[in-house]
Order: C-alpha cells, then sequence, then structure tokens
C-alpha cells in the first residue's frame, strides 16, 4: 500500500516538474518571439504555404547549372541589404516588405512566363516573395534550398568576387 | 513497467548521467537552428501536412524551446524525471510524424536539426528515434 502511495507521489511530482518545464518554455518562447526581430507572424499566411505545395526546391548545384546555362533570371529576396552585399550577379531585389514597388521598377526585365530562381538567406522570405509573384501570374518559379549559403558553397559566383 | 524501472534502478550512476548527457546534448543541438529560423522550421513542420495552419507558427516558435529547456533540465537531478517525461513525449510525437510521412509516400526532409540540407524521411530516422526513446525510458523511470 505505501508502495503503491509511494509510486503515486512519483508521478504526480514528474507531472509536476514537467508543467513547471512546459510553462518556462512557454515564458521563454514568448519573450524570445517579443523581443528578437524579425517575428514570425502568428498567423500563417496560406499564399506561403500554398505556393510552397506547389514548387519543389532545387539544390545550389541545379540553380547553378540554370545560372550557367544563361536560361533563368534570379531573384534576390533578402530585406535591409547594404548596396555594396555580396549578390548572385545580375540577381534583381525583390523583398516581400517592398515589394510591389520593387516589381514595378525591375518590371521591363521580369515577364510572368519567365523561369525564375528565388533565393534569401531564409526559406520564408523567399517563399513570401514567391507567393506574392505566382499571386500576379508568374508561374516558372522555383527556391534555391539553403540560400545564398548553399550558393556560396557550391561555388557560385558572387558580386563581390566570392569573399566571406 | 515495474521490471523496467528495476533494471532503471540497477543501471550504474555513471550509465545514468551518461545517457542523461546524451540525451540533452541530442535535443540542445536539435534546439538550435530552429530557435534561430522559426520560420524555417514552421515550413518544414508543414511539409508533414498533419497540422493546420493555424497552429503551425506558435507550434513552430514553442517546439524549440521545449526541446532546448527539457534538454538542460535533464543535466540537473531535480528536475530529471520531468524533463525525461517531456523528451519522451517529444520523440514518440516524431515517430508517429515520421512513420505517417512515410505511410503517406512524402518525400520530405525531417527538419529534425533545422531546416533545409536536412536528411530525409525514412527508416533510419524512425530507427534512430526509438533509440532515443529507449534512451529515455530509465532517466524516467529510475527510482528517486
Amino acid at each position: 500500500m505505501s508502495g503503491r502511495l509511494a509510486a503515486g507521489g512519483a508521478c504526480s511530482r514528474t507531472l509536476a516538474e514537467a508543467g513547471l518545464l512546459v510553462a518556462l518554455t512557454l515564458v521563454a518562447a514568448a519573450a524570445s518571439w517579443a523581443l528578437r526581430p524579425p517575428r514570425l507572424p502568428l498567423a500563417a499566411e496560406r499564399s506561403v504555404y500554398e505556393f510552397e505545395r506547389k514548387q519543389p526546391l532545387i539544390g545550389a548545384e541545379a540553380a547553378l547549372a540554370r545560372y550557367e546555362a544563361g536560361s533563368h533570371l534570379f531573384v534576390d529576396t533578402r530585406a535591409g541589404l547594404a548596396a555594396d552585399a555580396p549578390r548572385i550577379p545580375g540577381a534583381l531585389a525583390i523583398t516581400s516588405a517592398g515589394f510591389a514597388d520593387e516589381l514595378a521598377a525591375v518590371i521591363d526585365f521580369i515577364a510572368p512566363e519567365d523561369p525564375i530562381v528565388l533565393y534569401g538567406d531564409g526559406l520564408q522570405a523567399t517563399a513570401a516573395v514567391a507567393g506574392q509573384l505566382a499571386a500576379r501570374g508568374y508561374t516558372q518559379l522555383s527556391l534555391l534550398d539553403g540560400g545564398l549559403a548553399a550558393w556560396r558553397a557550391a561555388g557560385g559566383p558572387l558580386s563581390d568576387g566570392g569573399a566571406p | 513497467m515495474n521490471a523496467l524501472a528495476r533494471l532503471s534502478a540497477r543501471l550504474p550512476g555513471w550509465l545514468h548521467w551518461l545517457l542523461a548527457l546524451a540525451v540533452a546534448a541530442t535535443f540542445v543541438v536539435a534546439s538550435w537552428s530552429k530557435i534561430a529560423n522559426p520560420g524555417d522550421f514552421a515550413l518544414s513542420i508543414y511539409r508533414y501536412r498533419m497540422l493546420p495552419l493555424a497552429v503551425l507558427h506558435p507550434f513552430a516558435l514553442f517546439l524549440p524551446w521545449l526541446e532546448l529547456i527539457a534538454g538542460l533540465a535533464l543535466l540537473w537531478p531535480r528536475l530529471r524525471r520531468g524533463a525525461a517525461l517531456l523528451a519522451a513525449l517529444m520523440t514518440l510525437m516524431f515517430i508517429v510524424a515520421l512513420t505517417a510521412a512515410l505511410a503517406r509516400g512524402l518525400d520530405i526532409e525531417c527538419g529534425c536539426f533545422g531546416a533545409s540540407g536536412g536528411h530525409g524521411v525514412d527508416l533510419s530516422l524512425i530507427g534512430r528515434d526509438i533509440l532515443l526513446l529507449a534512451a529515455c525510458l530509465p532517466l524516467l523511470l529510475r527510482p528517486r
């Protein structure tokens, strides 16, 4: 009887510990979300994910082959870049936040039927721009998996000559 | 379960610590890049086609922190059993998600240690998670 009571006590103590850790996690996750920009919006944007379902990612080797063949336009989706930040040479800059104005600025060079490779630092921002382009009727879009880091690792050319 | 608890009680202390260290390291390392890139982790989770969009981002923000905090708490004997319970439940959830993805023939990356460039979902990952679950059980069942 006392053994069972002890087991019950140990069990509820384990649950209490787990509850305490979950509470700590909630506080840490909320604090990290609140204090560390850029914040991931709490509500997921449907267009970003529905686009992602249809468009497979491509690896850096495949992207490099498309670049060397000159068959695709490249779009840099990174926000807040310095003017001299390394880019894939010839890439157009279109970010999610400045989408309408930035697309308008390069609209003569980018048609809805053009095959396009989008890249950035993270897939979320890249997929967001791709979703916006898809909504404007652009159909041949692919996302560079691993972003510029994967491109660099694959030996792809950069506008600053590839210096780290 | 009683037999497992008795077996756990007989494990030498150093082996118990070694198991705690191994499980803790796995969870802490796994949490790191997901905490740094919650958006990419959300995309990894989305590809499993299991979670509704409404809870996708809160879940992607919460889970890596739970991995980190449970992982660290495994190293503190006072909280070890609670942390081992959470680690075991998370691992069970990973096994269910991987099995469901395999059963439905999804060709995706696991997202286990971050978003891109990861390991494709296959049976070896399920085996790895079963080992991880097996390592959690003695930590959970060892008498105080």
